[in-house]
């Protein structure tokens, strides 16, 4: 109870309409930030690129990527695809693999940390998968899956199923016991306290897994089409290294930059519905 | 004043079984609760040592205790989170089973689920009863209504204020209807003036709901202002020390003499030394 | 140890133009020998460090590896630093880690288009080009019939020489790219993929392709009979041709020396192949001591005169796209290559005038080679 006095004679309703105020301003001032130092980056790149500090060959400016984005939207070459196609592909690819990670990894971990006897079981095999680098899974991903959808799926899969069961094994794992006696002394079930109780509890950690998660799909999603692709961005930026294009690789990096911001934003709106009780 | 005599049936320590022989042998249908012969010993520690008392239907006792005395470990016993050493606890009778009966608790932390609004906190343990729908709806909306939350309903336990946020949980647990509502020094990290308000809160609640309640704490003067009868607990390995029926009108005040010389005399009994 | 007896080194240089095809056997002790080098050149008078960038898996750069081993580099006080790389576009992207470099057609392009590298050298012509098929399909039986190719999928290094023998194929039947699917794959994962039944046909290079055949793969067509010319290069940096000049025209003799050591006898080829294979070993490259043998029986890195002919005699064309041009035989063979590149829209007209302008494949290291080989009467082939 250390309020100011000034705040100490409100009602409630009168206080939280002031801490809403609050931090409506303070979301402008981060916002406003934000997009400034969005145009600062790209004013400092454009300032690199024109002051010939790094020959264009290296670097393009964003302005001449916004024309090759739009030059690669119709033209297929050097890569052999336009960039529709390309963004198509790879978003088949991530998703696919991303997708799998949240339906697989998320309700493993919750139950890995719920049940132990599942935990013992399961956690010796898990750690044993865990530290390997998706991509090294490449030539045994070759020879059982083949070259199609489903091999890089499998590789960005793996880079995406790892944070979301840790975090939702740690998430469920740290539900406040208090919580879970309550429901106990209600009678509620095993199973009942895990779904009513142990998965709302996780659903924070469970978010920030799928955050690091989609960034480890687009992060591997590269190297996933490194292995056979006839496009996809990021084959699109190794035919760009091919023929040492670096504008095609800098649109390549800045396509994927976006779609995986725009990702992330739709992440938000869904945790927002889910998780909405701590925001407001 | 003590009532020692159920402690003297005990004294051969006889198991659940027999006890169960004889408790039916003398049914009484106004005993609610009835615990019997109730140990506990974690490995070799000797925690609860064979603590037996009745409570009737609709009585609000006190337990009181010196610091360390074993309270949490009681009241766990209560709710089934452990389970006894020896003895045991019957409801109406029959072996207490949270599955079976309405128990409920009120914990010493805040223990609202932040992630449901105040509306669906109070529904949460109906619903695991699954009771039939409109059952919940009209218990829900009493105590919405008798606790005045009509406003809050749908907003979240965090962005409410402490005491707010017990009241919800206190409602919680009478929306149960429980066979036995157990509450754990509730009011524990709260400041006097809000502490009086929910005393008198639970108060309303019980008289006029009728529920069983055992409610711990720390506090003899909380305890006298709202216990029909106290059970002192002993230094453990814990028993039950006495018991001392607070026979006073209420509202209670606390400079009416009988409360002061009831207060007085448990203090008494608490010191150890 | 030879630094004090440069004299006499000077003294022998004529003896050994008739010597040096066996004088790996005097190398092992040049002490005992006195002052001479294997090929009689001169050794620096201080230690030289040369960071090669080496092309790990492949024949293109392995006489300097054979050079190394054999010791010819060391009696003439240069130190060998490796840089190795599987991928010669990965190889120019860190340019700025070696001053000598061995790499294939699409390397040497993005070398000089994207990185203003020079081609100082060809080191290599990669016939062993190859397509495959696998037994018992279409195109094994017929590979003159188009309606055999249409829809096939095809496991292969897009944009690489692999492409363009794919293509050369498609064209004897009257096909483009167009009429089969294409998978980017690099080599080693084409052939693990086609192993695993992925896809229709293979087209891989070098070692890759021996294991293709070991595997019973079908070959169908390969560089030889398809006429392509896909010449390999050797690279240096601005930098390094700034500041290393005599470094790498000694490098560059030894280099295209050891070609011809390599193939004077089959003792050496034999040894070459050993070479070869303990190279595939130290980088991991699956490889056998039969394909070894066979990676280095076609092997065709030029012998010294040849190759400073290929880099400075300017010819001019009677007919075709250079008509009246005076190109070398460097030249004419890397802008062949270029212009199917160009053709599939890989590469751009102006990206070939940029190195027409800028000379990036140049002949100064080659001249001054010729030079050295006239004022000391190296062995002329």
């Amino acid at each position: 109870m250390t309020q100011p006095p000034s705040t100490a004679r409100l009602s409630e309703a009168e206080r939280v309409a002031l801490v809403k105020r609050q931090k409506k301003r303070d979301k402008r001032t981060a916002t406003a930030l934000s997009v400034l130092g969005i145009l600062g980056f790209l004013l400092l790149w454009q300032a690199i690129a024109a002051s010939g500090l790094l020959s264009e060959r290296f670097l393009a400016s964003p302005l001449e990527i916004v024309g090759l984005f739009f030059v690669k939207l119709v033209d297929p070459s050097p890569d052999g695809a336009v960039l529709g196609v390309n963004i198509l592909s790879s978003l088949t690819v991530a998703l696919t693999g991303f997708g799998l990670a949240i339906v697989i990894g998320i309700p493993l971990g919750l139950l890995m940390g719920w049940y132990r006897a599942f935990d013992s079981f399961m956690r010796p095999v898990f750690e044993i998968i865990r530290p390997i680098p998706p991509v090294s899974w490449i030539p045994l991903t070759i020879v059982w899956l083949g070259i199609d959808l489903k091999a890089k799926a499998f590789i960005v899969f793996f880079a995406a199923f790892v944070p979301c069961l840790i975090n939702a094994y740690t998430g469920i794992r740290q539900t406040n016991p208090v919580l879970i006696n309550v429901a106990k002394t209600c009678g509620a079930s095993n199973f009942t306290i895990f779904w009513k109780v142990g998965c709302p509890s996780a659903m924070t950690m469970v978010f920030a897994g799928i955050r690091v998660a989609l960034g480890n799909s687009w992060a591997t999603l590269v190297a996933a089409e490194m292995l056979a692709a006839d496009s996809g961005l990021g084959y699109m930026i190794i035919m760009g290294r091919q023929f040492a294009r670096a504008d095609i690789v800098i649109l390549g990096i800045a396509v994927i930059g976006v779609i995986g911001t725009l990702f992330v934003a739709l992440l938000n709106v869904v945790e927002n519905r889910v998780l909405g009780w701590k925001k407001q | 004043m003590p009532r020692t005599d159920l402690r003297h049936n005990d004294q051969a320590r006889q198991g659940a079984s027999s006890s169960m022989e004889r408790r039916m042998s003398t049914p009484d249908s106004d005993i609610k609760v009835e615990v019997r012969n109730l140990t506990k010993y974690f490995g070799r520690l000797h925690v609860l040592d064979d603590i037996s008392f009745n409570i009737k239907r609709g009585e609000f006792v006190c337990v009181v205790g010196p610091t360390g005395c074993g309270k949490t470990t009681f009241l766990n016993l209560l709710t089934r989170i452990y389970s006894p050493t020896r003895g045991d606890l019957f409801i109406d009778g029959e072996s207490a089973d949270p599955k079976k009966h309405n128990l409920a608790f009120v914990f010493q932390e805040p223990s609202a689920f932040p992630w449901l609004t105040v509306e669906k906190n109070l529904r949460f343990g109906l619903e695991i009863k699954k009771l039939a729908k409109d059952v919940i709806d009209e218990r829900v909306e009493m105590i919405i209504k008798m606790l005045g939350l009509q406003d809050l309903r749908d907003r979240y336990p965090h962005q409410l204020s402490v005491s707010s946020e017990q009241r919800i949980i206190i409602g919680r647990a009478f929306a149960m209807h429980p066979d036995l509502l157990l509450m754990d020094e509730p009011y524990g990290q709260m400041d006097v003036k809000l502490r009086f308000f929910l005393e008198d809160e639970v108060i309303r609640l019980w008289q006029e709901l009728g529920t069983t309640v055992v409610f711990i704490t720390h506090n003899i003067e909380e305890a006298v202002y709202m216990a029909q009868r106290i059970l002192i607990l002993s230094t453990k390995p814990t028993t039950v020390k006495e018991e001392v029926v607070v026979d006073l009108p209420r509202p209670r005040r606390f400079d009416d003499p009988d409360f002061v010389a009831i207060r007085n005399y448990v203090t008494e009994k608490i010191k150890w030394w | 140890m030879t630094r004090t007896h440069r004299f006499l080194t000077m003294v022998l240089c004529g003896m050994l133009t008739l010597t040096w095809a066996c004088a790996g056997a005097f190398a092992a002790d040049p002490a005992a020998e006195g002052a001479k080098t294997t090929f009689g050149l001169k050794p620096f008078a201080k230690k030289q460090v040369l960071r090669v960038g080496f092309f790990a898996g492949s024949p293109l750069s392995i006489p300097f590896y054979i050079a190394d081993k054999e010791g010819f580099f060391k009696e003439l006080n240069i130190e060998l630093k490796y840089e190795t790389f599987t991928n010669g576009p990965a190889m120019m992207e860190a340019n700025a880690n070696w001053d000598i470099a061995g790499c294939g057609l699409g390397g040497l392009l993005a070398g000089m288009v994207g990185y203003d590298i020079r081609v100082i050298g060809i080191s290599d012509y990669e016939k062993n080009l190859a397509l495959f098929v696998r037994p018992g399909s279409p195109l094994s039986k017929d590979m003159k019939n188009p309606d055999n190719w249409k829809g096939t999928t095809w496991l292969y290094p897009l944009g690489t020489t692999a492409q363009a023998t794919l293509v050369a194929a498609l064209k004897n039947v009257g096909l483009g790219l167009k009429d089969v699917k294409s998978i980017n794959m690099d080599v080693a994962s084409a052939l693990t993929g086609f192993m695993g039944k992925q896809g229709d046909g293979l087209a891989v290079w070098n070692a890759i392709a021996f294991t293709a055949d070991d595997k019973g793969f079908v070959r169908i067509a390969d560089g030889r009979n398809l006429d392509v010319v896909a010449p390999c290069g050797t690279l240096a940096t601005q930098t390094s041709l700034k500041e290393k000049k005599e470094l790498l025209t000694t490098a560059y003799l030894v280099f295209h020396l050891t070609c011809q050591w390599i193939k004077a006898n089959d003792a050496n080829l034999k040894k070459a192949a050993q070479h070869f294979l303990e190279s595939c070993q130290d980088e991991g490259i699956a490889c056998t001591p039969s394909i070894a043998q066979r990676v280095m029986e076609w092997f065709a890195g030029p012998p010294l005169k040849k190759s400073i002919d290929i880099m400075t005699v300017a010819t001019t064309d009677e007919s075709g796209p250079y008509k009246g041009v005076p190109l070398t035989q460097a030249e004419r063979e890397i802008f062949a290559g270029m212009d199917f590149f160009i053709s599939q829209n890989k590469y751009s007209g102006e990206d070939k005038e940029k190195i027409i302008k800028n000379h990036l494949i140049d002949p100064a290291i080659a001249e001054a080679a010729k030079q050295v080989m006239q004022a000391q009467g190296l062995a002329a082939q």
